[in-house]
Order: structure tokens, then sequence, then C-alpha cells
């Protein structure tokens, strides 16, 4: 929390960052909701436990899904919490949601199915499309979502 | 509780006589505890202090009403079902806890007794062992650790089945939710409430064991040593579990958010300066 005995534009900056932060656990939470639902309950490419899960797996597969239900309820209260302090910067915001989905699934795809090889994105067939396809996605969510931000840092060096 | 013996092997013994007291008995509690609590608010009333919120009582009443769970259909079908068992741990370690402590029990009871009782429930409520049991790092390792144990290798119907322990397991169920979830969002006066931090960490290894305790249940589901119904009781705890995990967040959430409002002042909310480039 950013205490109100700082000087007036050390406030600001520390609530612009927080404008980012809030996006970015939200864009977790999304992800992780769409992860869910799509890959797990519609298509069923993510089993809910397929029997050659680490037991390591398990425990990261917990972790992460107690971070992503917090991550989306608490960043709806900081949103609404911005929202009451009159310091909502919605580009910021919606920059850091970009990043958050495409952080969040690219850690997923490198870190969780590669480095650790956890679980993968499906199962019994040929991976190379499926990863490139996950990552690349990933990586286009994250570079828009730097860009918005570098736009929004910009229109605010541009009004002063 | 029929009288079943030994784990898997559930023995037919015909229901009704054995287990009447029993049943009896948690019905008068569970309708007891709805009793005193009407009846509190009545005393404050009376005492001169109303305007007691309606969404109190209103998740007192409901907390108790599900609480008849533990007797009846449903706790009958769990001793062989472990779908049903577990939609009765669900409702008695979870929701029921989350429903009393958001009635605010003894803040009730604080407006309708004479300060010298007050004052005598103070002192009671800082003793020890309640610091402790109620720490959210002690009340998470007591409600995780024995169930984590207990679905580890799918005992917990064995356990059901017995005479004593099975009633024991249900006030375990229900005595360790409700330590937990005041450590956590007690509205309850508590002079020793943990900070936010600790209790947001809290609730998230809370819901990362509930989570990997259940997945862990469905991995041992058609290997015999489990009930045949496993696999659908740990898609049950998994998906029922992140229902009121979500209701526990936003509770939790909800206050934090209301203090920090405390703190920020009537200045500064809504009304303060809006900052340069908020409109973009």
């Amino acid at each position: 929390m950013a205490s109100s005995t700082q000087p007036p534009a050390q406030h600001a900056v520390a609530l612009q960052r927080r404008n980012v932060l809030v996006g970015v656990l939200f864009g977790c939470g999304v992800i992780a909701f769409i992860d869910e639902a799509v890959f797990h309950q519609l298509l069923h490419w993510h089993h809910f436990y397929d029997r050659s899960t680490p037991a390591a797996g398990l425990v990261s597969d917990g972790v992460f899904h107690a971070f992503s239900w917090f991550a989306t309820v608490a960043s709806l209260f900081l949103f609404a919490d911005l929202r009451r302090r009159s310091a909502l910067q919605a580009r910021r915001w919606l920059g850091g949601i970009l990043v958050g989905i495409g952080g969040f699934q690219l850690f997923d795809g490198l870190v969780q199915h590669k480095l650790l090889d956890l679980h993968e994105v499906r199962y019994g067939v040929d991976l190379l499309p499926y990863d490139l396809a996950w990552n690349g996605a990933a990586l286009a969510f994250l570079l828009a979502g730097v860009s918005v931000l570098l736009a929004a840092r910009r229109a605010e060096t541009r009004r002063g | 509780m029929a009288d079943h013996s030994g784990p898997g092997h559930p023995v037919p013994v015909p229901e009704g006589i054995d287990s009447f007291p029993l049943d009896t008995g948690i019905v008068l509690v569970w309708l007891g505890l709805a009793v005193l609590y009407l009846a509190a608010g009545r005393g404050a009333v009376l005492r001169g202090r109303s305007g007691w919120p309606v969404r109190r009582t209103a998740a007192w009443l409901a907390g108790t009403g599900l609480g008849f769970v533990s007797t009846g259909p449903l706790a009958r079908a769990a001793v062989d079902s472990f779908t049903a068992h577990t939609v009765v741990h669900l409702v008695l370690g979870m929701l029921v806890p989350l429903l009393l402590v958001l009635g605010a029990p003894a803040t009730l009871f604080l407006r309708a007794v004479p300060a010298s009782v007050g004052r005598r429930y103070s002192r009671l409520a800082r003793t020890a062992p309640l610091r402790i049991g109620t720490h959210p790092v002690v009340a998470t390792l007591l409600s995780t650790i024995p169930l984590a144990l207990l679905y580890r290798d799918g005992a917990a119907l064995g356990l059901a089945h017995h005479p004593v322990l099975g009633p024991l397991l249900h006030l375990h169920l229900l005595v360790s939710g409700v330590l937990f979830t005041y450590a956590v969002v007690g509205v309850d006066p508590n002079p020793h409430r943990a900070p936010a931090w600790l209790r947001g960490s809290a609730i998230v290894v809370g819901i990362a064991v509930h989570s990997v305790v259940s997945k862990h249940l469905s991995s041992l589901a058609g290997q015999g040593a489990v009930p045949p119904d496993a696999e659908q009781a740990a898609h049950l705890m998994y998906y029922g579990g992140d229902a009121v995990h979500v209701m526990l967040l936003v509770a939790f959430c909800a206050q934090v958010y209301r203090a920090a409002g405390r703190r920020l002042g009537p200045a500064a909310r809504g009304a303060g300066a809006p900052l340069p480039g908020s409109a973009g």
C-alpha cells in the first residue's frame, strides 16, 4: 500500500505502477481460467490428472491453481481500490493484463512444460506445432502488452 | 451412525434404533445454536443495541441449517458412498464454518450481555489455547494435515464407518474449519488478529493443499484400495472446494478493501484530485 506520507510525485509513480500490477494479476487469473475452461473442460486436452503426472507436477499445479484464484479475486478488489482513489489508468491496466496473460502462458509453456517436464499441451500427438502455437501466442500477448505500456508512457511524457 | 466394523468392509446393520439418540442430539445442537443466536439478537435489542446487519443473521441461520447434513439421509449415504461423504466434508468442513464465522456470534453475544460478562469473555478469548489455535499457521496445519493423511490412501471412509471415530471426524471437520475460517476472515473481536499478508497466504496454502489432495485422491481411483466412486468424489472435492474457497477469498479481500478505505479517510475517497493522465 502506498502511504499518503510520500511526496506527491513518488505517490503518483507508485499508483501508476500499481495500475500495471493489478492488470498483470488479473491477466494471470484470466489465462488460468481460460486454461481450465477451454483446455481442461471443453477440449479435454489437459487432463484433470493423468497417472504419469509426477508428484512435483501435482504440487506445482496446486500452487498455481491457488495463486490464480487469489490473483483473480484480489485484482478485482485492487481495481475497485484504484477507482476509489480516482487513480485508474485504463491503458496501463490493459497493458498489464496483456503482459500477465503472455507472461503466465510463456512460463507455463517453457518452464512447466519443457524445463520441468511436468505436463504437455496435448498428449499422443506431434507436439512441435502445439508448442510453437502455445509459446508463440504467449509471446505475442507479451509483446502487445509491453507496447501498450510503452505507448502509455510516451503519452505521459508528451503531456509533461 | 451405524455400527460398521473394519475399514472398507461395511457390515449391514439395521438403521434406526442405535443411531437414534445421536441423530436427535445433533438436530438439537443445531436447532439450539440457531435459537440461541436469535435470542441473543433479541437480548441486544432489549439492551438498546439495534441495527444488527441482517446478512449476519442470515449467514448464521444458513450455517446452522446446513449443519443438518451431519445427520439424516445424506449422512447415512456417506457411510457407503465416497461422493456423499465428500458433500458432507465440503458442507460441514468448509461452507458451514464460513457461514457461522460471518454470523459474528461473539459480537452479538457481547451486545446482549452486561459488561461484566463481556469482560470475562474477553479474558477467555485471550487465553493461550485459543490464541494459538486461531493463529493462521496453526489453524492451517490443523485443518489440512489430518485430512491430507486421511485422504492420502482413501482411509476416510473406513474411519467414517467407525461408531466413535466417525462422529469425531465430523466434529474435527467442523471445529478445524471454524478455527481456520476465524483465523483468516473472522469478523468477531480478535485481540491477536494476524496481519493481512499472513491471513491471505494461509488461504492460498489452504487452496493449494486442497487441490493437491483431491488430485492425488483422483489418481488412486480404480486401484482397488479406494471406493469405486473415488474419482467422482475427487472431482467434487476439487471443484466444490474451489467454490467455497472463492467465497472465502471474496470475504477476505472485501475486509482488506474496507479496512484500506477507512485508512484512506473520506477526503481521499473519490474526492481526491485525479492523477495526471488518469483518463488515458
